[in-house]
């Protein structure tokens, strides 16, 4: 599904530059939950924005299916996150002006989804994640975990095979966190594709593969795991 | 430190966090300001504009100001302190940039232009100042998402139900203003009055209209994904304010001016001709009394009661009449009153009056009717005398309404008017200033009467040395005794010498009406400026809309939305929200037109005013306008700097 092959980003920093990543191998098939550990700096987000096609990378090749995103243009890497590939960020990056049910919508509206058939997609996800009945209600009238599970419902929503998550759990208590990377798992069990990154290798545990990156390069790499409560390895890996 | 000063050095960081934004507002108003003070005439726009710039760029939600808002918030500060820094933060560009663009604009006029001129552009400086402080202080925006309770269903259908009402009232008051224009007075009041309206309305119908036609476009298949970005965020009201503003008065004086100049000049050819025409016939001389003095009163003026001659007068003018024109007839004019007339002059033709009730107060005095004037005039009493304002200043005296009963000799200017409009020929003799209205004797029984003129009727034609001798006369008695005798001859006024009193008043070409384009040069200059003044504030807006929105392009585009339909949507956008404010002014405007022309053809059918479409320049402003404006759109909507700043957190409005 996913597959990223020595997957290099370098961003300029004042006369010289500054190597984010540095050859990254990672591979994310159907139904594989994969977290991406590291302490801040490390690259992670740089790594999920590739693999969402968000971002370019310097050199080395990204491939989605068939499709070579590092060398695809803007426009179609676009396309790939609105019909295969949901994303969700940090801080959830909820529209303010719009409900949870049309936050959802919309990535199938810019699609050129009718608005009906997409609000009854969006309604659909949102039950998948447990926050159907928020469906009306706007980002601001929600908390930090449920705007989490709306984003990560409008990741899910239409026919999406590949979820990358990135630090979906920052902001919100440890229960929620919990509960969101639950909420992940199960789309794995169901056969989407995850990527997620974070710093907690509490939440890793839950991964059927932890790539572990330091400075921008892969330093190691376990799993599967089989199931809650195998984070020692990582906290051994210097996290 | 005082929350003045934290709100002060808030708004201070809020200039410098946003460089870029600031700039351009700054910028605008500083070129706006500088143009303002060097061209007068501009002022106003220039004025406009600025605050039009500045109100967009203090109520534009942008992501720093919100941050700050909130960060204020949790910090304890009360809404007074949120506002203050906002305000601070708007009037310290404002203020910037009207000094900077004040300071160059004065400079150009110190070293080129009047005294006058520099202190008109002080005064333009002192406006931007004092108004846009005032925009300054408008409230800070927060963003609120509206949750759709009941309670605010009931007071949205209120708030339809209000302004349908008031678009309702407006119209029909527009409707009326336009029907009782007949002058330049009324222009100038319900004109300005109308302008006003029309933009309520615009404002109102503009904003709903424009939502429901991205709405419908949503519909089209290929259209969808467009309008889902774009529905998201509607174009301000600031924004529709200053293109209604622009587009209505560009259609009002173009489809106005294209009337007026499409309109027969008939009226003025018609004085200019029959300015030219003899007065009266070569043998005949008419010297009178003219009133002694006028009456001011407001924007007009009465005669005074002319005065009659007494006998000795009489008998002295009648021997030197006969000394200077042997065999001369001499007709005494036994005057029943004097006439009011405007202040314009004597002329029996109507002159456009200041004054709305009195257009035209201009009647011929009363005499009695007397068999030998058709010797003068050559033809029988028939033309009645107008009825309109007529008034007999006798202010002791209560008698016959006159204007029912007198009759004159003269052509009235109707009758000369159709028949010139027909092609028919014109009279071969003016009468100028010398139309008198016959009244049979019976009928002024028991009232005054008084010899204040008479005709010199010659068997032949006056010569020129009789002429010369008549003159003598009436100067001599002018000099002696009589100083408002005057004396006309058959080629005009011969006392006094080179006076216009004979002559007939040229009625002014409404061709040079200020309030009109009458020019096809003058309708494109019109559009042209609203075209430009409303695409420099859609700029102006869109740039600062784009700085503020590029964390939810980033948004857009990281869900998955495209370059290009992040372009095409701001295009769309615009595209139909300019065509339906555009379309909407222009068809409000054209009906008022419309209906105020037909209004004022029915009333004054002497010489209809076509109502005529510049359709260039109409369809400038309707589709030209919002082309223009797509393409800006798109030109300013997705800038390659947003690529740069990719990388920035963007999780400031979540």
């Amino acid at each position: 599904m996913l597959r990223l092959v020595r997957v290099t980003k370098r961003y300029p920093d004042g006369p010289g530059m500054i190597t984010a990543l540095d050859a990254v191998d990672v591979e994310v098939g159907d139904g594989a939950f994969v977290a991406v550990m590291g302490p801040s700096g490390s690259g992670k987000t740089t790594l999920a924005l590739i693999a969402a096609g968000v971002e370019s990378p310097t050199s080395g090749e990204v491939w989605i299916d068939e499709l070579d995103v590092a060398h695809a243009r803007k426009a179609k890497r676009a396309v790939l996150r609105r019909q295969k590939v949901g994303v969700v960020f940090q801080s959830g990056e909820l529209d303010p002006l719009l409900s949870a049910v049309e936050n959802v919508a919309l990535p199938l509206r810019l699609d050129g989804w009718r608005a009906a058939r997409a609000g009854a997609a969006a309604r659909e996800a949102l039950c998948r994640c447990a926050v159907e009945g928020l469906a009306s209600r706007f980002p601001g009238e929600l908390s930090g975990g449920q705007r989490q599970r709306v984003a990560v419902a409008r990741a899910v929503v239409g026919e999406r095979r590949l979820v990358v998550a990135d630090e979906p759990t920052a902001s919100v208590d440890t229960a929620t966190a919990r509960a969101i990377v639950e909420l992940l798992a199960s789309l794995a069990a169901d056969g989407v594709g995850v990527l997620m990154t974070t710093h907690d290798s509490r939440l890793a545990g839950f991964a059927d593969e932890v790539v572990v990156l330091r400075d921008g390069a892969r330093v190691q790499a376990a799993g599967p795991t089989v199931g809650h409560g195998r984070h020692d390895r990582w906290e051994e890996a210097n996290l | 430190m005082s929350a003045f000063a934290a709100a002060a050095r808030e708004g201070t960081r809020l200039v410098r966090s946003s460089p870029t934004r600031s700039a351009i507002v700054a910028v605008t108003i500083a070129g706006a300001t500088a143009l303002g003070v060097c061209e007068a005439s501009a002022a106003v726009g220039c004025v406009a504009l600025s605050i039009a710039v500045t109100v967009v760029a203090r109520r534009s939600p942008r992501p720093e100001r919100v941050m700050s808002a909130n960060a204020w918030s949790r910090a304890g500060a009360g809404r007074f302190a949120i506002w203050m820094s906002g305000a601070v933060e708007a009037l310290i560009v404002a203020w910037v940039a009207v000094l900077a663009g004040g300071l160059v604009g004065l400079v150009v006029l110190y070293a080129s232009a009047t005294h006058a001129a520099f202190n008109e552009g002080v005064t333009v400086v002192l406006w931007q100042l004092g108004l846009l402080a005032i925009v300054a202080c408008l409230p800070t925006t927060r963003f609120r998402a509206s949750k759709r309770t009941r309670t605010r269903r009931v007071m949205s259908a209120a708030g339809v139900g209000a302004r349908v009402a008031i678009v309702v009232c407006a119209l029909l008051l527009m409707l009326s203003l336009a029907s009782g224009i007949r002058t330049d007075f009324d222009l100038s009041l319900a004109g300005a009055l109308i302008v006003l309206l029309l933009v309520i309305v615009g404002l109102i119908v503009t904003g709903p209209a424009s939502n429901w036609a991205v709405d419908t476009l949503g519909n089209v298949p290929i259209f969808r994904s467009i309008v889902a970005i774009a529905a998201r965020h509607r174009t301000p009201a600031t924004v529709r304010f200053v293109i209604v503003a622009a587009v209505s008065l560009a259609t009002v004086f173009a489809v106005l001016g294209a009337s007026v100049q499409a309109r027969p000049d008939t009226q003025h050819l018609l004085d200019e001709r029959l300015a030219r025409l003899p007065v009266l016939p070569p043998n005949i001389a008419l010297m009178r009394l003219n009133p002694e003095a006028e009456a001011t009163s407001f924007s007009f003026s009465f005669p005074a009661f002319a005065p009659g001659l007494t006998g000795s007068e009489l008998n002295g003018i009648r021997v030197a009449i006969a000394r200077a024109a042997p065999g001369a007839e001499v007709i005494e004019l036994h005057s029943l009153g004097e006439r009011i007339t405007t202040k314009v002059g004597t002329s029996r033709y109507p002159v456009t009056s200041t004054f709305p009730g009195c257009n035209p107060c201009d009647v011929g005095p009363y005499i009695i009717a007397d068999a030998r004037l058709r010797d003068v005039y050559g033809g029988p009493a028939r033309y009645t005398a107008p009825s309109s304002t007529y008034q007999l200043l006798s202010p002791d005296v209560v008698g016959p309404d006159l204007s029912t009963i007198g009759v004159t000799r003269v052509p009235t200017e109707d009758a000369i008017l159709q028949t010139f409009r027909h092609g028919g020929p014109l009279p071969s003799l003016s009468f100028a200033d010398a139309v008198y209205y016959e009244v049979p004797a019976k009928s002024a029984v028991g009232l005054p009467t008084t010899i204040s003129g008479m005709f010199v009727r010659s068997p032949k034609p006056l010569t020129d040395a009789q002429l010369a001798r008549l003159e003598a006369v009436a100067r001599e008695f002018r000099e002696n005794s009589l100083p408002q005798l005057t004396l006309i001859g058959p080629r005009g006024s011969l006392v006094p010498l080179g006076a216009q009193v004979a002559q007939v008043a040229i009625s002014a070409s409404l061709r040079q009406a200020p309030w009109a384009a009458t020019s096809a040069a003058a309708r494109w200059a019109w559009a042209g400026v609203a075209a430009l003044i409303a695409l420099v504030t859609l700029l102006v807006t869109l740039t600062i809309d784009t700085i503020d929105r590029r964390r939810d392009v980033e948004r857009l585009e990281r869900i998955g939305a495209t370059p290009h339909q992040v372009r095409s949507a701001a295009a769309i956008q615009t595209a139909l929200q300019l065509a339906v404010v555009s379309w909407l002014s222009a068809l409000l405007v054209v009906g008022l037109v419309k209906v105020g022309i037909d209004a004022f053809n029915h009333a004054e059918p002497t010489i209809p005013v076509p109502f005529t479409m510049p359709w260039a320049v109409v369809l400038l402003l309707t589709f030209g306008l919002p082309a223009a404006g797509a393409a800006l759109a798109a030109l300013v909507a997705r800038p390659a700097w947003l690529e740069s700043r990719s990388n920035e957190n963007p999780a400031a409005l979540s």
